[in-house]
């Protein structure tokens, strides 16, 4: 029936990464899974059309149990449409047709999902590289250090001075701590249910020589420091640049970074919009399972601590506007009990090809708006209507002289109306209402 | 021509069909009182004597006008004209007064008021026939090409037989192949003639004939224009694979990982995302399905002729035809809605043509009969006929003809697969009408043993485990329920008027039947033309039917076509507009309204272009000064008839109806061949389309005493002008506000809508319309009223 094409399947391991290659003589297609990023969240599997990808056991994956790969691909069944690359989140799937990435290409649809930095409002500081749970945003900041900024000529004495920091005002950018060791500030592991990375700051009185750099750098005026000693020293000028690098690769939209941020210079648009549901709470075990809190890669579940949180989530909790509704948890809860809704997705409308409408209904299947088969209509007929007799011979009423004088003067008036050029124009046009108002004016004041 | 001029009156009395309910010789005397009318009656005015009656007597008594008072215009007017031409009168000097589909047949049992009223009808006719003016002959040219739209049996018989004559043929098919459903039975009643053997040389033959350009995977997006002349687009819709290049290989499909079912099996067999329909789909090509590929590529790495183009964009396709023939077949009833018999649920019942895709050889079971559960044939067959067909309940009152006769096929089908299987069919006639169908049924009854139960299936049941079915009946011969254990139940689906269907009216604008068929021009004379001249309709989409009548048909449709293209040119009414330069204000609203920008105004007055004018008469309809004016329909004519009709009110109420040419006038008809009873309180007056009413003839009505207008036309979606009926709905707004600042109920004037096929609901309205204006007293009295 058909002449043999040259084909070739094959599969390498490299580290964390299996690459599956579907090769002929005129495409060569490469799918390119990376385990390390995989969260386990099914999105792959929910959409592939050839039923090539098997998820692993994911729940006991997630609580340690047992060791083994999040998801399978059979190499022989997968078409390598790039389907499951289009959805995958974490960027554990990628396709590459030809020399190009199907992310990348404006024939195939992407999620809208987009990160930025106001760089009006953007200091820069560290307060989003600390708070983003995988490493995606780096603060490149080129602060001096104010050892090279203060210069002394000789070993000055015992330096008398002031310095205040308004805890109020300070946001922890953390400026100040690049710039001079006398200053420490605490951090802290970030949880959901705080997400704001430092806490506390405190001068190291005994190595502060009052220079006044830390009260330049503060972006918010929370330093003040008075030095008391007249100090011969040349303070040189305080000139620091930075920005803030985002691995776009890596990022996940989670919007850490945007709600540690305390200038609301991040603006983070995510892929979906959601819900989480937690039902029969009584069956969760947090302190012996952790199944979300491991695997959830935007670090979405907390187990509550506050009476607050514990009346509102009881035994475990999760901070929603974290949340990319990904799914991971849901398929990692061994007691079933997290439900994720997917309510809306954002995707790019891409050039107009064979596959459009399949990729779209896919991505609308995520959200459970996929289109539906034809439903059958019931054509339903009118009821036959009993027919009426006809009516006895009437007297017919008279139309007298005296009515139709009165006809004939009030239909005079309606009927030069409608000799007027405007109003047969108007009319025409379908400006029905303005004719009706001027028509209606005309007649009343002719009576 | 004279003054006042001498108009002759000929009365038909259609044997009985007028006389029986019109008192004619009445009539006579009191027309004959009429200054300058001569008389005279006969009974059958459209015979050979009738119509050399008023031709002699034209002559004879030097009559300048004629009016016929019979049947229908739409019937015999062409003939009517044809003896004033013989007596040397222009034959637009006629006027028919429609005395039977508008009264006579809606007013059996009341023939005092049908008298009056056909003396009212008449009286109009004579006024408006003093008004018409000889009118030149108007002819334009004709296009020598034929649009065929559905590649069927009856779409390829129609296009071959036009295409041997000599003319050019496009024929343009949705589907990918064409053969329609002909090409989905295995075997044809009543010889069991293989089905795809006969008819694959027609499709090959259209396929490579000269003249005939095929169009598949393609749809009508729009008709304009008129016959002789239809301006068309087509939109060709794109395959993503060069049909110039592809062999038809199928290594594509080899690769192609998504499955789908395959809607040629009817969902019984699978198909790739690209795909061919069928071994002999015609052309040869495969196609890429868009609502399933899903982008992998595969198709296009392994084509070595480079014929998988992933870029390419669908084709517009632009041509002027003379004629277009409708072609476009059925669907088949889709049982699942008829919940008692389980199909869709249990996995045993399948429908008819699921049936002949299994007895095909080169079908999803390769030419077994087997269940669908478990694939072993069954031992136990029962047919269900009637389904979707003769049924109320599902909207298909009709009787789809064909079933009965392909369940004798069938049925013995089953027997030849299967030897030893019982097969028993639940009928409630069998109508095996035609030409070796009899004998076929006699053969299944006595050499095939096949069992006929006459009783309605009432339900089927399913067994669980063994998904066997029972079947439960009545035997209406025997008096007695019974029940029957089947392993395979096959239902008898009907012809259904097909989906596709909405789409392309939304493009060309032919009335349906209350089937939802295509209605034919009139259903013993004009069997293959619509309402729409210029448009045929072939096979199916005018009713159910078989294979051998589908071909008689569009042999026939065929022939009315190569007649109408071999004159050259076409003779069409003077509905074109003249503008008086005198009167004209130039003030340009009649070119605002002419959507067709067939009206050009400068200062030097208004011109009108012949080619693009279709005769609505909203521009007429829509003139301040009366300066612009249809030869065959003038403000006079129309204003003149309202005032005869009104002279001498006869009943009370009275309404005066406009009925435009195209839906309500039809639909006023249509009661009338349906014998459906209405009040006689209604004097029709024809337009041309209901945006041919100036707003001063409502006026002028209500002046002279009417008291109610109706003003009906077409659906707005469905207006064979388009916008025509919404421009009524305006001139409709505007009206009602000012019949309630002068003081008159506007409830008086109604603007109804009704579709060519609706007699009921035109009975309806009027019926409604009376008891309305029963309520209402005397037009006249409100305004006394608010001066008292």
């Amino acid at each position: 029936m058909s002449e043999q094409v040259e084909l070739e399947i094959t599969m390498e391991v490299e580290e964390d990464r299996l690459i599956f290659k579907w090769n002929t003589e005129k495409l060569k297609k490469t799918l390119d899974y990376d385990a390390s990023r995989c969260s386990g969240c099914g999105l792959c599997q929910f959409v592939c059309p050839c039923d090539a990808i098997e998820l692993g056991p994911i729940p006991e994956i997630a609580t340690g149990e047992i060791d083994a790969p999040k998801v399978m691909v059979d190499q022989n069944k997968c078409s390598y449409c790039g389907l499951c690359s289009a959805v995958c989140l974490t960027k554990a799937m990628k396709l590459k047709m030809g020399d190009e990435y199907i992310n990348d290409s404006p024939d195939y649809p992407q999620f809208l999902k987009d990160i930025k930095i106001d760089e009006e409002k953007c200091i820069p500081c560290v307060l989003c590289e600390h708070a983003c749970p995988n490493d995606s945003i780096t603060a490149e900041l080129r602060i001096p250090k104010k050892e090279d900024l203060v210069i002394y000529e000789e070993e000055p004495g015992k330096i008398e001075g002031e310095i205040t920091i308004d805890k109020d005002k300070c946001t922890y950018c953390g400026l100040c701590e690049r710039l001079c060791n006398a200053i420490e500030i605490s951090w802290r592991d970030l949880t959901p249910n705080n997400p704001a990375p430092g806490y506390d700051i405190r001068v190291v009185e005994d190595e502060c020589d009052y220079c006044g750099l830390c009260e330049k750098i503060c972006p918010d005026e929370a330093i003040k420091v008075k030095c008391k000693t007249d100090v011969k020293r040349e303070i040189k000028e305080l000139e620091w640049s930075g920005e803030i690098k985002i691995d776009r690769e890596k990022c996940l939209t989670c919007g850490w970074c945007k709600a540690a941020c305390p200038r609301d210079a991040i603006h983070v648009t995510k892929a979906f919009e959601g819900e989480i549901r937690l039902h029969h709470p009584e069956k969760c075990d947090p302190v012996g399972c952790k199944a979300c809190l491991n695997i959830c890669p935007s670090n979405v579940w907390f187990i509550p601590e506050t009476l607050e949180e514990k009346e509102k989530f009881d035994k475990i909790a999760f901070n929603q506007d974290f949340c990319g509704f990904c799914g991971a948890c849901e398929k990692a809860c061994p007691e079933k009990i997290i439900e994720v809704i997917r309510t809306d997705v954002r995707y790019t409308k891409p050039n107009e090809t064979p596959w459009s409408r399949m990729w779209e209904q896919t991505f609308l299947k995520l959200v459970g708006k996929a289109e539906e088969e034809p439903r059958i209509r019931i054509v339903k007929i009118q009821r036959e209507e009993e027919e009426e007799p006809l009516p006895a011979e009437e007297e017919i009423p008279e139309l007298t002289p005296e009515m139709r004088e009165k006809l004939s003067q009030s239909i005079k008036k309606a009927r030069e109306i409608l000799r007027e050029k405007k109003v047969r124009m108007l009319t025409e046009k379908g400006k029905t209402e303005k004719v009706i108002e001027s028509v209606k004016k005309e007649l009343e004041a002719a009576q | 021509m004279s003054e006042n001029p001498r108009v002759g009156v000929f009365i038909c009395h259609c044997g009985s069909n007028i006389a029986g309910v019109v008192n004619i010789p009445e009539l006579v005397e009191s027309l004959k009182k009429l200054p300058n009318v001569y008389v005279e009656d006969y009974t059958y005015m459209c015979s050979d004597p009738g119509l050399k009656l008023i031709t002699d007597k034209i002559r004879e008594e030097n009559l300048e006008r004629v009016v016929v008072a019979a049947c229908t215009p739409k019937l015999h007017e062409k003939l009517f004209r044809e003896s004033l031409e013989e007596a040397g009168l222009n034959k637009y000097l006629l006027v028919v007064a429609n005395i039977r589909e508008q009264c006579s047949w809606v007013h059996k049992g009341d023939n005092v008021g049908a008298t009056k009223k056909a003396e009212d009808l008449i009286k109009m006719a004579i006024e408006r026939a003093r008004l018409m003016e000889p009118q030149p002959r108007h002819t334009v040219p004709v296009e020598r090409r034929v649009l065929v739209v559905g590649g069927g049996v009856a779409g390829i018989t129609a296009s071959l037989n036009l295409a041997d004559m000599g003319y050019e043929v496009y024929l343009v098919e949705k589907n990918p192949s064409i053969g329609g459903h002909m090409a989905q039975l295995d075997k044809v009643f009543p010889y069991h003639d293989c089905s795809i053997c006969i008819l694959a040389p027609l499709m090959v033959e259209a396929n490579r004939h000269p003249n005939i350009t095929l169009l598949t995977y393609s749809e009508v997006e729009s008709v304009s224009g008129w016959i002789g002349n239809f301006k068309v687009r087509i939109k060709k819709k794109p395959r993503y694979i060069k049909e110039e290049e592809c062999t038809g290989c199928a290594i594509c499909a080899d690769y192609c990982p998504i499955e789908v079912p395959n809607e040629f099996d009817c969902g019984l067999g699978m198909r790739k995302a690209v795909y061919m329909p069928f071994p002999q789909a015609t052309p040869t090509v495969y196609t890429i399905d868009p609502d399933h590929c899903v982008g992998c590529r595969n198709c296009e790495a392994v084509c070595d002729r480079e014929a998988v183009d992933l870029n390419q964009k669908e084709e517009i396709i632009e041509n002027t035809f003379g004629a277009i023939i409708l072609a476009t077949g059925y669907d088949p009833f889709d049982p699942t809605v008829k919940d008692n018999y389980g199909y869709g649920r249990f996995d045993n019942v399948v429908t008819s043509l699921e049936l002949e895709r299994m007895f095909c050889a080169s079908g999803p079971t390769l030419g077994a009969v087997v269940r669908p559960s478990d694939g072993v044939p069954p031992k136990r067959v029962v047919f269900v006929q009637c389904v979707g067909s003769r049924d109320e309940s599902v909207g298909r009152p009709y009787c789809s003809r064909v079933c009965c006769t392909y369940a004798v096929k069938e049925s013995k089908e089953i027997k030849d697969h299967i030897p030893g299987c019982e097969v028993y069919v639940f009928y409630q006639d069998i109508r095996t009408f035609g030409k070796g169908f009899e004998e076929a049924y006699e053969e299944a009854l006595s050499e095939y043993r096949i069992r006929f139960i006459r009783g309605r299936v009432s339900k089927i049941i399913e067994d669980p485990k063994t998904k066997n079915l029972i079947v439960r009946a009545e035997d209406t011969l025997r008096g007695q329920p019974v029940e029957v254990e089947a392993d395979l139940v096959v239902l008898s689906v009907g012809l259904s008027p097909p989906t596709a269907q909405e789409k392309l009216l939304s493009a060309i604008e032919v009335p349906l039947s209350s089937d939802g068929f295509i209605l034919e021009r009139h259903p013993k004379l004009r069997p293959v033309e619509t309402q729409v001249p210029g448009i045929y309709v072939a096979g199916c989409a005018q009713s159910p039917k078989d294979i051998q009548d589908s071909v008689s048909q569009a042999g026939a449709a065929a022939a009315k076509v190569a007649g109408l293209l071999s004159q050259g040119e076409v003779e069409i009414e003077p509905y074109v507009p003249i503008v008086n330069p005198d009167e004209c204000w130039k003030c340009g609203v009649c070119a605002t309204t002419c959507d067709r920008g067939v009206i050009t105004v400068s200062k030097e007055g208004v011109s009108i272009s012949v080619a693009g004018c279709e005769g609505c008469g909203a521009c007429s309809g829509a003139c301040p000064s009366g300066a612009l004016q249809i030869p065959i329909s003038t403000d006079a004519q129309i204003t003149s008839q309202i005032d005869t009709a009104l002279e001498e009110k006869k009943e009370y109420p009275l309404i005066i109806a406009f009925l435009c040419n195209w839906c309500a006038y039809e639909a006023a008809d249509t009661a009338g061949l349906n014998k459906i009873r209405y009040p006689t309180n209604v004097r029709p007056i024809w337009v041309m389309c209901s945006a041919r009413v100036n707003p001063q003839f409502v006026l002028e009505a209500f002046e002279k005493g009417a008291d109610g207008v109706l003003i009906m036309g077409c659906y707005p979606q469905d207006c064979h002008y388009r916008t025509g009926f919404t421009k009524t709905q305006r001139r409709v707004e505007v009206l009602k506000e000012m019949l309630k600042s002068i003081g008159i109920n506007p409830r008086r004037l109604r603007l109804e809508s009704a579709s060519a096929s609706e007699g009921k609901k035109f009975a309806r309205v009027i019926r409604e319309f009376t008891e309305e204006l029963r309520s209402l007293p005397t037009i006249g009295s409100e305004l006394l009223e608010k001066t008292t």
